[in-house]
């Protein structure tokens, strides 16, 4: 089996996730590869689970005063503030037989691969289930799965930089959600690798792909023009149209 | 029309809220929250059943139909379990 790894790409939320989507239907029909991307987002934007209601979960004002987009995800999970310039988001996706079927190993093992990439910057990470990475006890990794048609996704973010003041001006966060963390405040919940790295992005992407590869047979390739014609149609149908970013 | 939300943060982390909703006697369900649940399409077979489970007076029996409805829809669900909704729905109830 041979992986398909894309370079680090920038696109706005619904192409984003659209992507991921299209690539998902593609090894549906037999048509894509096992794939591996990294990608930004931009502008920057907040994607909400697919069960949050947006209204509960998002300061709309907010994210239209500073130019943020928001998209909802086909994953399930909570909100992410997803700054352009202040993360890294991957996406695997491949055939449901590839990967674990049990869901709390197969995040453990998707989630390795950061941690094995944090570790090679000489940070320490720990694996938190059911879907977190933690630094010091702080989250700086958030992922989601989705199995659908026999196609696994997953998609997670690593935190690089942190702009607290916005992510939690965006994001509302519930009192119940707080509860029981020994904290004080969501900001002190949450870190950047920046806090214990100097490292460059390329140096922090290189190390990313080097871990998600790791014994596997891969190469790089683009996107095929079906992919990138099913995901335009999915932009319009789905991830830009407010039907769907509004139905909860 | 009447609202009542009811938000719970379960073991493990997730959060789901229940907005109730009546209008005249028709009462509808919505859940909602960070839980992840397959096919995602199928949520709405949890909110109609919850909303049948409210004309239920037994607690169990609403544990036990939701429960049947969620396997028989092959609904795979992370993040909460069907007690928890269910004790979610009987303090709305009360």
């Amino acid at each position: 089996m041979i992986w398909r790894l894309v370079r680090f790409e920038y696109h706005d939320a619904a192409m984003n996730m659209a992507l991921d989507e299209a690539v998902s239907n593609g090894i549906e029909r037999l048509t894509s590869p096992p794939t591996i991307r990294f990608y930004g987002w931009k502008p920057s934007a907040v994607s909400i689970g697919r069960f949050q209601s947006l209204e509960d979960e998002v300061d709309l004002d907010g994210c239209k005063e500073l130019g943020v987009e928001v998209v909802r995800r086909r994953t399930g999970g909570g909100a992410v503030f997803h700054d352009s310039e202040g993360e890294i988001t991957y996406s695997l996706i491949a055939p449901e037989d590839l990967i674990s079927r049990d869901i709390n190993a197969s995040y453990q093992e998707i989630c390795g691969h950061v941690i094995s990439a944090l570790a090679a910057l000489g940070v320490e990470a720990h694996f938190a289930p059911i879907n977190d990475i933690l630094v010091g006890g702080k989250k700086i990794s958030g992922s989601a799965q989705s199995r659908r048609n026999s196609v696994f996704l997953q998609h997670g973010t690593l935190l690089l930089d942190l702009d607290t003041k916005k992510m939690f001006r965006l994001l509302k966060i519930s009192d119940a959600k707080m509860a029981g963390k020994n904290i004080s405040s969501a900001e002190e919940r949450v870190t950047g690798l920046r806090a214990y790295s100097d490292a460059s992005k390329e140096r922090v992407l290189a190390e990313l792909q080097k871990a998600f590869t790791s014994g596997k047979q891969f190469s790089y390739c683009p996107w095929s023009g079906t992919e990138l014609q099913e995901a335009s149609r999915l932009v319009s149908e789905r991830y830009a149209n407010e039907e769907w970013t509004q139905e909860r | 029309m009447s609202t009542l939300v009811i938000e719970r943060k379960v073991k493990g982390g997730k959060l789901f809220r229940l907005r109730i909703n009546k209008i005249n006697e028709a009462i509808s369900v919505q859940l909602t929250g960070d839980f992840f649940l397959e096919p995602d399409e199928a949520i709405v077979v949890i909110e109609r059943e919850l909303a049948d489970c409210l004309r239920l007076t037994n607690r169990k029996e609403a544990e036990h139909r939701l429960a049947m409805a969620i396997d028989q829809a092959g609904l795979r669900i992370t993040g909460f379990e069907v007690v928890d909704i269910i004790d979610a729905l009987w303090e709305a109830r009360s």
